[in-house]
């Protein structure tokens, strides 16, 4: 209602303003601004503005509706958390950053996050509530432009959406469990996901009769993933929430590739997506999905201690992860190889042409590198 | 288990904070680029709409928000500023 009437008054200022003056005056004699107005400043009339305060009528409206979507979606965030508080409480001894603080962390308008910590198998976990920009539609409108021009530019990544996510971090006493890439991806996300994400690359795609059509499986290992699939309660849990599912990964290989031996840090953990369906109303908020992933993700962390696999199924895994680093080793060796043969080439020994073409290559890479950078 | 059991206050880890990348790249190279065509060639319209960006940038800072973003305001107002001055002020004759 006040938004209505204050879009109302807005557009009614708005065309005010442009009315067409109908008086119109005689004047009798050319006057000389000159003389009339010696000074520095020039005589204007509010009448000259009209475009401006249409303008800033608009400006205002825009700030307006920042502060008000702005304020919903804040709202969203303390009605959802606010209803999964109870289960979270239940499972976790700690339930925020800290205990005497508010356990929603406000990170951007569009992102809230959460903590929790102090239970039996798990060492923590992240939770994020990622909404769609509604306070800001000029922003991301404009964002969107920009990716498709500098496509090649940009990494890909989830359309933005509302979603919430977690991630769980296994607890440390579970090291020595089997490690394993297990993954239930949506078809939608499931080629950005292969693009950006390292750990989905240790997989293959399948489709299983325990997912509807809608999903896929992606698993390192059969045995891993009938491992998983017989959980008790596993199965009703996930089943709950699949229609929203975006993924649901359980990994110990990091999710952004490694460059460096550095980078290859190995932590198991499991990480799971859910959209939000269209909020169109605070009171219609459903929570069942979440909790339900909530369910699923403990049942897993709790399971994941107790998995044993046969011996060849182990060798694998081991395998593929000794691989995967000397690949890792290999790639940053050759690097470095790279950077010392081109650091001790010695341009005078080169004939003249070589000369000229290599000294072509080096400002044709600079540009590319001022490119990039912009 | 019972519920009770899986709770462990022992077990709690304290909270870190993880840094999350800078995705405004976009939206910053649009509104630098309208701020600076709108200095030099100085029409109402691109003035307008450098200010309209820089304001949108400046409201979708974080809750700490960096200097940029502020910075960048002030390039959009000043961007305005410059446009609007001729309007206001008399220039000399050069007769």
């Amino acid at each position: 209602m006040i938004n209505k009437k204050l879009l109302f008054l807005v557009f009614a200022l708005a065309k005010g303003v442009l009315a067409d003056e109908e008086d119109e005056y005689e004047e009798d004699y050319n006057m000389n601004p000159e003389l009339e107005n010696p000074g520095m400043f020039k005589h204007v009339d509010w009448r000259d503005f009209r475009l401006e305060f249409v303008i800033l009528a608009c400006f205002f409206l825009y700030v307006f509706s920042f502060i008000t979507q702005k304020k919903k979606n804040q709202k969203i965030a303390s009605r959802w958390y606010g209803s999964l508080q109870s289960s979270f409480r239940q499972q976790f001894a700690q339930y925020g950053p800290g205990p005497n603080s508010s356990p929603i962390i406000y990170d951007s308008p569009t992102e809230f996050s959460s903590y929790l910590t102090g239970r039996l198998n798990v060492k923590n976990v992240y939770t994020t509530l990622q909404l769609f920009p509604r306070q800001d539609l000029l922003a991301y409108s404009l964002n969107q432009i920009v990716e498709i021009l500098l496509g090649n530019v940009m990494s890909s990544v989830l359309p933005v959406a509302d979603r919430f996510q977690f991630d769980l971090t296994l607890a440390d006493q579970n090291l020595k469990a089997e490690r394993f890439v297990f993954a239930i991806v949506h078809k939608d996300c499931m080629r950005i996901l292969r693009e950006i994400r390292y750990d989905l690359s240790f997989t293959r795609i399948s489709s299983s009769p325990y997912l509807p059509e809608t999903h896929v499986l992606m698993s390192e290992n059969n045995e891993c993933s009938q491992a998983i699939f017989e959980i008790p309660e596993f199965m009703s849990s996930i089943n709950e929430c699949i229609e929203n599912l975006e993924y649901f990964i359980v990994t110990d290989q990091p999710s952004v590739p490694p460059a460096t031996e550095k980078d290859y840090v190995t932590k198991p953990r499991i990480e799971a997506s859910i959209r939000i369906k269209k909020i169109t109303s605070l009171s219609g908020l459903s929570n069942a999905t979440g909790s339900a992933l909530f369910n699923s993700l403990l049942l897993v962390a709790d399971s994941c201690p107790k998995f044993q696999w046969r011996p060849e199924v182990s060798k694998k895994l081991t395998s593929a992860r000794k691989l995967a680093f000397e690949q890792v080793v290999h790639a940053s060796a050759a690097k470095a190889a790279k950077k010392k043969v081109k650091s001790s080439g010695d341009i005078s020994k080169l004939s003249e042409s070589d000369q000229k073409k290599r000294m072509e290559r080096e400002r044709q890479r600079k540009m590319r590198r001022r490119a990039k950078k912009m | 288990m019972a519920p009770a059991e899986l709770k462990r206050p022992d077990l709690i880890v304290p909270y870190k904070a993880r840094v999350k990348a800078n995705e405004e790249v976009g939206l910053s190279l649009v509104s630098t680029a309208t701020c600076m065509a709108a200095l030099f060639l100085r029409f109402k319209l691109i003035a307008w709409v450098a200010f309209i960006l820089t304001f949108s940038n400046l409201l979708n800072a974080n809750t700490s928000p960096s200097s940029s973003p502020t910075s960048m305001a002030f390039m959009g107002i000043a961007a305005l500023v410059s446009t609007y001055l001729p309007q206001f002020l008399n220039t000399p004759n050069k007769t």
